[in-house]
């Protein structure tokens, strides 16, 4: 979506924000049905987790209702949404913390291979196919995502899939326009070094 | 790789962003025409945009659309509107005018309250000379008349006239000095 889009959509987002301050039913349920699959996209890119994120993506739109009456539109309302949805997944890493450095051991049986990740390790020296199905290289550009550092996946994330400007993103990240640039920058030096394989240029 | 390679690659993700002033975006690109690595370095961070954007969108479940329905129609039957609330939607968002707004409420609250406990309610039985408000003056006044003269109807005065000067009652009022003539 170009920028001129997000311009028209803040628009219109500013009327539905002001009927929903009136408490108009109707306009929270439009919020519902426009933001739902963006925050959940989101959600589910950062965190790797579908069913947890369609938990999160719950939990976003209750503090958004419960907490309308304070919203003053000093934000435009996708950056408020996605602050919510930004603060969550921030919350989610905190919890899961003590899950993240786990190292898998090769010689251990696995017991469900549903749950337990793959051991299949992707011998990426060489590669004489340089064309993948469209299938294999959003599975290829979805695992470089997930490896990529939480705050370098949330800038790239907000930017190049959610179409945000910069200033929405520091909003959104809570650090200075400067520190958005340089984490754009280093999570694309990083992506391309993991689909160099993948994604011809 | 050319002398200032290390300062323009820092620019290049702003660059394909659009993201640079004009100048900036003349420098990069004027160098990227002469340098073939930073230039395959934006063609690279180009085509990963391309393929980010490209990535099929996730939708939420049937299930949890019906969910989330519910529960938001639960949240409404719980939340009630306050008056707080309803004013903080016409409050003014400024961050200098709201409190201005709050004290100026808040003066007009407490100046009701001290002026209704300044005047006493006028009864018959409670009145109170000099610890009135201006606007029950004429209240007052009216009840005072009206006080005197049922007084008057009640109590008649004696003709003075016929009294004597200790009080007593002359037995030939008759016939006695016309107090006019006194």
């Amino acid at each position: 979506m170009a920028y001129a889009q997000v311009i028209c959509l803040n628009h219109g987002d500013r009327a539905l924000i002001d009927r929903c301050l009136q408490n108009d039913a109707d306009a929270f349920d439009e919020v519902v049905v426009r933001y739902k699959n963006k925050v959940y996209n989101y959600i589910c890119r950062m965190i790797h987790n579908d069913h947890e994120a369609e938990d999160l993506t719950q939990e976003v739109f209750i503090r958004m209702f419960t907490s309308l009456a304070s919203f003053r539109n000093q934000s435009s309302l996708h950056t408020w949404i996605f602050r919510i949805a930004s603060n969550l997944c921030i919350d989610y890493y905190r919890r899961n913390k003590k899950h993240q450095n786990i190292a898998y051991s090769l010689d251990e049986p696995i017991d469900n291979e549903e749950t337990q990740p793959s051991r299949d390790i992707p011998d990426n020296k060489y590669n004489p196919y340089k064309v993948f199905e469209r299938g294999e290289l959003n599975k290829q550009i979805e695992d470089a995502l997930k490896q990529l550092p939480e705050k370098l996946r949330a800038v790239i994330i907000l930017h190049d899939i959610e179409d945000l400007p910069y200033e929405d993103i520091s909003h959104i990240v809570g650090c200075p326009l400067g520190t958005v640039k340089s984490r754009l920058f280093n999570a694309r030096m990083q992506l391309r070094e993991k689909l160099s394989m993948y994604v011809q240029a | 790789m050319l002398e200032n390679c290390e300062k323009i690659r820092p620019l290049i993700s702003e660059y394909i962003d659009g993201q640079l002033s004009d100048t900036k975006a003349d420098l990069v690109r004027r160098h990227l025409e002469l340098c073939h690595d930073c230039s395959e370095l934006a063609n690279s961070f180009e085509s990963n945009k391309s393929a980010l954007k490209a990535l099929p969108a996730r939708h939420t479940s049937r299930e949890f659309d019906a969910r989330l329905a519910l529960q938001i129609a639960e949240l409404r039957k719980q939340h009630k509107v306050t008056w707080w609330e309803r004013l903080l939607v016409l409050a003014p968002p400024n961050r200098v005018l709201r409190p201005v707004l709050a004290v100026t409420v808040s003066a007009i609250i407490v100046g009701s309250y001290v002026t209704n406990h300044n005047t006493s309610v006028v009864t018959p039985t409670n009145t109170k000379i000099g610890a009135v408000s201006k606007t029950t003056d004429s209240a007052l006044i009216a009840h005072c008349v009206e006080q005197h003269q049922n007084y008057v109807e009640t109590q008649p005065l004696s003709d003075w006239s016929a009294q004597n000067l200790d009080g007593q009652a002359d037995a030939g009022s008759s016939s006695g000095t016309n107090a006019n003539e006194l």
